[in-house]
């Protein structure tokens, strides 16, 4: 990134190249009717921080902070209550703040026989901050506490919040198999 | 697991099977086209003047030439050269090496003051030519004007008493300089027609230079001198004086007392 902020075109190249696959999912997962166009506007926030930008942070953090935000901006916008993602919501029952849709329900995803589609329908499953959590890690390979600065709450937010995520996909992969 | 334990692997394997969402090439181009675009900054605009540049431009390039030309023209000449025998002159004389380059030499003028040809001439006689040019001394007997003949008069009195003892000196190297003369009538005939080149380092100067040379001519006091040795007795070495003069300023008319010194009156035969 401070190769492009110093004008070398390819070094945005590259840097697109290694994150667009994780960014483009991290929204896929959350948002998937909007995925196109928060992913667009995500990076056009990205090259409009360009002038501006210092290094605080790994560039996948900084990066994922950025989608974090426009994403909460989306929620807002769609007059979703952004109650699921505070912390009172981490220790309530699974289930009860999910938006997944009615194609997602449980019944229809075990009716399916394949693993992969069960996940990802688990995936949807999952309250949005523990999505999003998981998301962060496996997408975005970030460690608790750059999961904790890019989300804005603590390493132990995120720690709870990605083991819930965890118990829940895995108690999916148990029932499918 | 990582190290902090945020990762089940077996969870991981099966999400990445299943994940394999990528955005569209044309969502890719458009975002790296704005990359691209955000790199090149646009170019200035131009202001509404702009037009004028050249105009402008042209215009203060002729004022200042015409400026430049007027006060050269209207610049006060420099001041005479100062010489004298304790400080030579900047003023580089070198002989032509051969006639042919008598022509173009010619071209260029010869630079020296009447002090520095009465001190020359046996110096003159044996390494250079006469360091004058016919065409350019442009020599006349009329009186020069009389700013001029002040100018002039300045720069030749402090050199008068020099003139005087080269006229001196030239008595006594006369053996020297007709013998110069004689063992080369070339070099001799070179020394009346070939002009020094001379180098000048100011183009003022250069010019307040070739008009004293214009209105050269000997001093009386050179000429008082031949005429003393002519009343002394001492025809041989006013002939030598005489002599070196005709050759400092071939184009001066001798006064006729003089003239039998070198050119001395047929002896008329005797009446019968």
């Amino acid at each position: 990134m401070l190769a492009y902020r110093d004008g070398d075109a390819q070094a945005f190249d590259l840097l697109y190249s290694r994150n667009r696959g994780k960014l483009y999912r991290y929204l896929a997962h959350q948002v998937p009717h909007c995925a196109d166009e928060l992913f667009q506007d995500i990076w056009m926030r990205v090259i409009g921080a360009r002038d501006g930008y210092s290094v605080t942070a790994k560039f996948s953090t900084w990066l994922f902070r950025i989608a974090h935000n426009r994403l909460m901006d989306h929620y807002r916008a769609q007059g979703r209550s952004i109650i699921v993602f505070t912390d009172a919501q981490d220790d309530v029952a699974p289930g009860l703040d999910t938006p997944a849709s009615a194609a997602a329900q449980p019944d229809a995803l075990l009716a399916r026989k394949d693993l992969a589609q069960q996940i990802l329908a688990a995936l949807a499953e999952l309250p949005a901050a523990q999505r999003e959590v998981f998301l962060l890690a496996e997408e975005g390979g970030l460690s608790l506490e750059e999961i904790g600065v890019a989300t804005g709450v603590g390493k132990e937010t995120a720690k709870s919040r990605l083991r819930y995520a965890l118990d829940r996909l895995r108690r999916t992969l148990e029932n499918a198999e | 697991m990582n190290s902090d334990s945020s990762k089940d692997p077996n969870i991981s394997q099966a999400y990445r099977a299943a994940a394999q969402a990528e955005p569209g090439p044309q969502l890719d181009a458009r975002i790296l086209q704005a990359a691209h675009a955000a790199l090149v900054k646009p170019a200035p605009k131009a202001p509404r003047w702009s037009w004028l540049k050249m105009p402008i431009a042209t215009l203060a390039v002729a004022v200042l030439a015409t400026t430049v030309a007027l006060q050269w023209r209207n610049a006060p000449q420099a001041p005479p050269l100062e010489i004298s025998e304790a400080s030579p002159p900047p003023l580089a004389m070198q002989a032509p090496e051969n006639v042919a380059n008598k022509s173009s030499a010619a071209a260029k003028p010869a630079l020296q003051t009447p002090a520095q040809r009465a001190v020359a001439p046996p110096v003159l006689a044996e390494r250079a030519p006469a360091p004058t040019a016919k065409s350019n001394l442009g020599f006349t007997p009329n009186p020069p004007a009389p700013a001029a003949t002040n100018e002039l008069a300045k720069k030749q009195s402090p050199a008068a008493t020099p003139a005087q003892e080269a006229l001196a000196d030239a008595q006594a190297d006369a053996p020297t300089i007709s013998a110069a003369g004689a063992a080369s009538p070339k070099a001799e005939s070179r020394a009346e027609t070939a002009p020094a080149i001379i180098q000048e380092r100011s183009p003022s100067r250069f010019r307040t230079l070739s008009k004293e040379l214009n209105t050269a001519q000997p001093t009386l006091q050179q000429l008082e001198a031949i005429r003393k040795l002519k009343q002394e007795g001492k025809l041989d070495a006013a002939k030598q004086a005489l002599e070196a003069l005709r050759k400092l300023f071939p184009q001066y008319k001798l006064p006729e007392d003089l003239r039998d010194l070198i050119d001395p009156p047929v002896a008329q035969p005797p009446a019968q």
